[in-house]
């Protein structure tokens, strides 16, 4: 054979082949070059060729396109193709296998909803052989575009701005016009939800899908990032309408959430059309609003909010405003609330709320007026000058908001509110406010369906008021419970005047016993005054003068032309007055009690808080006719313990004495008239006061004085005395003949009154009176108030009881004394120059005290002045001398010489001749100083009277000014029996070296000198000898 | 020539060369089986979550929990025994775990979202903590290796592509590697295991390969292929060593584990007659001193134990 030969070594290669062939590891055949097809199969693993090989077997079967969870697909986008590198090896993303749950459904056919894009007849996101949704609906490593920011999600296209999604969920990206949450807005601040969830907003910070879902691993269903069942999720970026609590809402001017409804309910119908409620059916942001497939207004709403039909749906019982006075699509339909809406467009709660954005509380949907109420405020946007409802406004005299019911001290049945605007929650605690008393939904309480067309009458028993006002005045006195104690007495306006009317013509029985007087809004006046007020009464007191006038209901009940003072300061009586507490600088009686609070008020006659000025409601309670006791005093004659006093009479005027504390002393004297005082038979004028109906027998201050119809100055309550000027005739009332002090009168010759003092020496600590008796700061003239005042007996001394007695006698340091007169103090206010007599020899206390004068009083009770001077009574109305007069052809020398003679008590001192000839009329220094201005030394002359004239004799008094000692002063008064010389003696001489009777004697005067000095009384002086 | 009908000598031959020239008829997969001992899937009501990475030392077997954010704890029996941290940036809290060594009485993990290596002694306390830097980037740890006497630190890193060594007390003592498919480079170094001579195995998963450095860093073996065929890899996840020096590796999605020669021949797949055992995303895998294997299977949620073939 041919082959044979070559065949064996043919087979041998081929042997040799095969062995290495059949030993050769393939897996240590050299590693392959990197190719194209590697980088695809990373994914597209079944393009290696290896599977299709027949001589070999893979790990794993060819399965090119296998079913798995969510359908029959390519394995290149299988979810374990996608885990095998994002299992945390390669990229982290263990996460979205972690929470499959919440991920965007896979494995199911799109809805009806979705319409998916196509390019070229070919869908932009496949789905799978199924026609489901699969991971590469979405994601693909094709094309996409890589970043050198974040890890490439392989996405179809990209979706940082949601495009991804928004793709094929078209009917969620149309806005809130077709029912959606607006997409491609900017948020208004930055949302907390960027930052407490997985929240994106797109790379221009605007709103996108991703705001709110996530596609994968999402927290909670829907691919919600947060929970929602607490509005958290809205709350998110909308915080400012995401109002937690009723304060929290009221402040936000926004419809509140997360609260649990009481008043309102939310209705089944609503709850059907989508609305959502919190876990414990509290009202949330899904209760009205549904972020996708709301109804297509803007508002994201549940259901429609035509004419406000949503706010009606769960706020049923507001319903009633519709049809109303208060709604505005009758009253102004083409009024535009802060949404621009009419009243016609928006329905009847838009006009006047708003669930978000509001501008006051209560979701105000319109500008507040002015008040710093903020409930009031929202009342006044309309009833206010220029408002919807100017025709009904409150008036300036009005019933107070921000008023704390808690002065009341005890609860109250109507709502009331804190400054803000929002309801309290504990009765007896809030502001008053408009909405305390008024509905504004709500017409007629009696009848609440009903309601009332604008244009119909009111009256108070609707008025949208929350409770009706009748004839008894039910609404008012649900606060103002004390104050219906007004009900059959006096001022119960129903039984004493049932004819007259009130501002509004209305009678008592038409307005309700409380609005006879009061109107709770457009008062006349102050104490919001139903009636006419009078045309020039102070306004304090002008509500009572209304009827208390002689045309008024209380004709036989007027006051008088004199009567207690108001408008004045209660400051003026030292008292410090606040609302609860009043202090005194006044010391009363010792053991007095504390002094109660009393109304004080304005000048426009408001009540005042601190301080204030006196009105008629200081002392009277109008609505109560006795403070002690309930009873209504109808047809009863009033005295001091009733008479709509705030405190009645126990016996020491304490009503009086409240203010005027100081006075209560005169109880502890003889005028307090206690053993005086008679019964009411005799009433203590005799009788003869001019108002009987008036006068009130009562407690030590009525004696004299009474508030209304008095005379005149110190509102006296007893007929005057004789006299001329006003506080004369007061005294004298009793101080006269036939008067209870009968036995203490000033006599013939007193103390001068009606006297003005020179403007160079006004008293510093007495007070000076006009003609009329009332006191007087400027050119005032004296009057016995000047010396004495009658409530107290002993001046710096104010409880002593020294006095009480009547038939006590007062001397010079009591006597109802303003300042004592021992040492001159009370004289000398006036007389200051005369006071310098104090501890010469003429002070009697020194030289003589002993003696008497003519009332028997020694010095010491006489009072430096009263050895001489009698102040009433004198013997002599020459210098009201207080002493038998001596011998003299002049009345100045018969003053002198009631002591400077033989066996009286100055006979050492006695001069031989006291009168200068009396042919000779010298000239006073007035008239000397005329023809020689320089040289003039004091020189009064005295006419036959004994007065100072202008020409006249020279008497003692020419030359001794018996008050002054010395007369330079720069000596003080030697206080003790002292032998004087020519630079003393109580001479008028300015100096030792001048002689006074040298200006018309010249030399000679040292020989006429002798003429009046006796050498025994004046041995020592240089001329004598 | 003489003509018969019995087929000669020669063809025969042929026939018989022809055949033998296929390598493997339809080829068989060379397989060993594996013995199952146990699972571990955490405790009731507490399951493990995505687990990626186990260790063993020897007293506990440790999983990184990575879906839950801690590491768990169970005895050599599989019983659970604690959890060291939880979801956190603080000491002792995790981020997204990725692998982990025991050794020398410790327990290093990679915590990667907080771009640390934190290191707890056997009862889980926390010890140290080390932040994984690559001059000034921070770096996502994936994997760490400790050497014997515990002094160095072999750390791979996920967004750099390096292998870093570093000494105990942080500093970098050496590193390698960079993003390419050159030798010694990586595209996601992924599990680190040291061998008994202190070489250390990487696996690099887009390069579907397994690299071994000597400790200096010079390229010793690499092991593997990219291919769906028995001895290649496609996505290559874990790497572990037996006591006779064979190579383990974990591919998670073609869920087979392989054994390689100490020289880095494919010897056999996991299975049973020449049927690979199909696991559940096999990540990381461990063996201890007494060849018994740990494999993460983590979609399935839990750890499962086997004794492997001699």
């Amino acid at each position: 054979m041919i082959l044979r030969p070559a065949l064996p070594a043919l087979v041998h290669l081929l042997l040799l082949l095969n062995l290495f062939l059949l030993f050769a590891d393939q897996a240590s055949a050299a590693p392959r070059l990197p190719s194209a097809k590697r980088e695809c199969a990373l994914c597209h693993i079944m393009w290696l060729t290896d599977f299709k090989r027949d001589d070999v077997t893979p790990l794993i079967p060819y399965d090119p396109r296998p079913v798995v969870e969510s359908g029959k697909q390519d394995v290149s986008s299988t979810e374990r193709m996608c885990l095998s590198c994002h299992d945390g090896w390669v990229l982290e993303s263990r996460d979205l296998w972690k929470n499959k749950q919440h991920a965007h459904p896979v494995g199911q056919k799109p809805s009806e909803h979705i319409h998916i894009p196509t390019v070229e007849g070919k869908n932009l996101f496949p789905l799978n052989d199924d026609g489901k949704l699969y991971c590469g609906t979405c994601h693909t490593a094709h094309g996409i575009e890589w970043g050198t920011t974040g890890s490439p999600v392989f996405m179809r296209v990209r979706s940082r701005d949601g495009e991804l999604c928004q793709a094929c969920h078209e009917e969620k990206t149309k806005g809130p016009e077709a029912g959606t949450h607006p997409l491609n807005k900017t948020p208004e601040k930055r949302p907390a939800l960027l930052d407490t969830s997985s929240a994106k907003l797109s790379n221009d910070g605007k709103v996108t899908c991703q705001s709110c879902h996530s596609a994968h691993a999402a927290r909670e269903d829907k691919l919600l990032v947060t929970r929602n069942d607490r509005s958290q999720l809205c709350a998110g970026c909308h915080d400012d309408q995401a109002a937690g609590t009723l304060a929290a809402a009221s402040r936000l001017h926004t419809h509140p959430v997360n609260i649990i409804p009481t008043q309102a309910r939310v209705p089944d119908s609503l709850k059907q059309q989508g609305a959502r409620l919190g876990p414990d059916g509290a009202v949330i942001c899904e209760t009205c609003h549904k972020p996708h497939g709301a109804r297509p207004t803007a508002g994201l709403l549940v259901a429609d909010n035509k004419q406000s039909s949503l706010c009606e749906g769960c706020h049923q019982k507001q319903r009633q405003v519709a049809g109303g006075k208060h709604d505005m699509r009758l009253v102004k339909a083409d009024s535009v609330n802060a949404r621009e809406q009419t009243a016609a467009e928006g329905g009847a709660c838009s006009a006047c709320h708003l669930p978000h954005r509001g501008k006051g509380p209560k979701m105000w949907a319109r500008q507040p007026g002015s008040s710093r109420d903020a409930m009031a405020a929202l009342c006044l946007s309309c009833h206010e000058e220029g408002g919807l409802a100017s025709k009904h406004q409150v008036g300036s005299y009005s019933h107070p908001v921000g008023v704390d019911v808690g002065r009341l001290g005890r609860r109250v049945e109507l709502p009331t509110y804190s400054r803000a605007g929002l309801k309290s929650v504990n009765a007896g605690t809030g502001l008053v406010t408009c909405a305390s008393c008024h509905d504004p939904h709500q017409w007629d309480p009696a009848h609440p369906g009903k309601s009332a067309k604008p244009g119909t009458n009111s009256d108070a028993n609707n008025s949208f008021l929350r409770k009706a006002n009748g004839p008894d005045s039910e609404l008012c006195r649900t606060c103002h419970k004390e104050k219906w104690l007004v009900q059959g007495s006096e001022h119960d306006l129903a039984k004493v005047a049932p004819d007259a009317r009130n501002a509004l013509d209305q009678t008592p029985a038409q307005s309700g016993l409380c609005s006879s007087c009061h109107l709770v809004h457009n008062g006349t006046g102050p104490r919001m005054w139903a009636r006419a007020l009078p045309a020039r009464a102070s306004p304090s007191a002008a509500p009572c003068l209304s009827c208390h006038n002689p045309d008024g209901v209380a004709a036989k009940k007027l006051v008088g032309e004199h009567s207690h003072p108001l408008d004045v300061s209660i400051a003026d009586l030292g008292i410090r007055a606040t609302l609860d507490k009043w202090t005194s600088k006044l010391v009363g009686l010792a053991g007095a009690e504390p002094l109660l609070p009393l109304p004080l008020f304005d000048l426009h006659g408001q009540r005042t808080e601190q301080d204030g000025l006196v009105g008629c409601a200081s002392c009277h309670d109008a609505h109560r006719w006795s403070p002690d006791t309930e009873a209504d005093g109808f047809s009863v004659e009033g005295d001091a313990s009733n008479s709509f006093l705030r405190i009645s009479e126990h016996g020491n005027s304490e009503l009086c004495v409240n203010c005027h504390s100081d006075k209560a002393v005169v109880s502890l004297s003889k005028h307090g008239l206690k053993r005086l005082v008679l019964n009411k038979e005799t009433p203590p004028d005799g009788g003869q006061s001019q108002d009987k109906a008036t006068h009130a027998v009562s407690g030590v201050c009525s004696n004299c004085h009474q508030p209304h119809n008095t005379k005149g100055a110190f509102l006296w309550a007893r007929n005057d005395g004789p006299g001329h000027s006003a506080g004369e005739k007061r005294c004298t009332s009793c101080h006269r003949d036939d008067g209870h002090a009968e036995d203490k009168q000033t006599g013939r010759y007193s103390h001068p009154l009606e006297i003005k003092v020179a403007a160079t020496k006004p008293p510093e600590h007495l007070p000076l009176y006009t003609a009329e008796g009332k006191r007087a700061k400027r050119g005032g003239k004296v009057d016995c108030g000047s010396c004495h005042d009658p409530h107290q007996w002993q001046p710096g001394k104010r409880l002593s009881r020294s006095g009480q007695h009547p038939d006590s006698e007062g001397d010079a340091a009591s006597s109802f004394l303003r300042l004592p007169a021992t040492q001159g103090e009370l004289c000398g206010e006036c007389h200051r120059d005369k006071r310098q007599v104090l501890a010469t020899d003429h002070d009697l206390s020194i030289t003589a005290p002993e003696a008497t004068n003519d009332h028997a009083q020694t010095a010491e009770a006489s009072g430096l002045c009263g050895p001489c001077h009698s102040i009433h009574n004198a013997t002599s109305p020459i210098r009201l001398w207080a002493r038998a007069l001596g011998d003299g052809d002049n009345p100045v020398e018969q003053t002198c010489r009631s002591c400077h003679a033989e066996n009286a008590i100055a006979q050492a001192k006695v001069p031989p001749n006291t009168l200068h000839p009396d042919r000779i009329k010298a000239w006073s220094e007035e008239l000397r100083r005329g023809l020689r201005p320089a040289e003039v030394t004091p020189l009064p002359v005295f006419n036959s009277e004994g007065h100072a004239a202008l020409s006249g004799v020279i008497s003692c008094a020419s030359c001794h000014d018996p008050h002054q000692w010395q007369a330079d002063l720069t000596q003080p008064a030697p206080g003790k029996n002292t032998e004087g010389d020519v630079s003393n003696s109580f001479l008028r001489l300015s100096s030792t070296a001048s002689f006074l009777c040298a200006d018309c004697h010249g030399l000679d005067s040292i020989f006429r000198y002798k003429y009046f000095h006796a050498e025994k009384a004046h041995r020592e002086h240089q001329l004598a000898r | 020539m003489r003509h018969s009908s019995k087929p000669t000598f020669k063809t025969l031959f042929i026939l018989l060369s022809l055949l033998t020239s296929c390598p493997g008829l339809a080829g068989s997969i060379p397989t060993q089986a594996a013995r199952p001992l146990m699972e571990l899937v955490g405790r009731a009501g507490d399951p493990l979550v995505m687990p990626s990475d186990v260790a063993v030392d020897a007293r506990y077997i440790y999983v990184v929990d990575g879906g839950n954010h801690r590491v768990v704890a169970f005895n050599l029996k599989g019983k659970y025994q604690f959890s060291i941290g939880e979801q956190g940036a603080a000491e002792g809290q995790f981020n997204n775990p990725v692998g982990i060594a025991a050794s020398n009485g410790k327990i290093y993990v990679a915590d990667t979202g907080n771009h640390r290596i934190q290191i707890f002694d056997q009862a889980g306390n926390f010890t140290s903590s080390m932040t994984v830097r690559d001059g000034d980037r921070l770096v996502q740890p994936i994997d760490v290796a400790v050497s014997r006497n515990g002094k160095e630190l072999s750390v791979t890193g996920r967004n750099n592509h390096k292998v870093m060594v570093f000494s105990h007390q942080g500093n970098l003592l050496r590193d390698w590697g960079g993003n390419g498919s050159n030798r010694s480079q990586f595209r996601y170094p992924a599990s680190a295991t040291l061998l008994v001579d202190d070489r250390l195995a990487v696996v690099d998963v887009l390069n579907t390969r397994v690299q071994i450095f000597y400790p200096d860093g010079r390229l010793s073996l690499v092991v593997g292929d990219w291919g769906v065929l028995p001895g290649q890899f496609f996505r290559p996840k874990g790497v572990a060593v037996d006591s006779a020096g064979r190579f383990y590796v974990s591919d998670s999605y073609l869920n087979v584990i392989q054994v390689f020669s100490d020289t880095g021949e494919f010897l056999y797949v996991l299975g049973d007659d020449g049927k690979p055992r199909s696991f559940d995303t096999p990540t990381g895998i461990a063996l201890d001193t007494d060849d018994r294997l740990y494999v993460v299977e983590m979609l399935k949620k839990k750890v499962s134990v086997f004794g492997i073939p001699p």
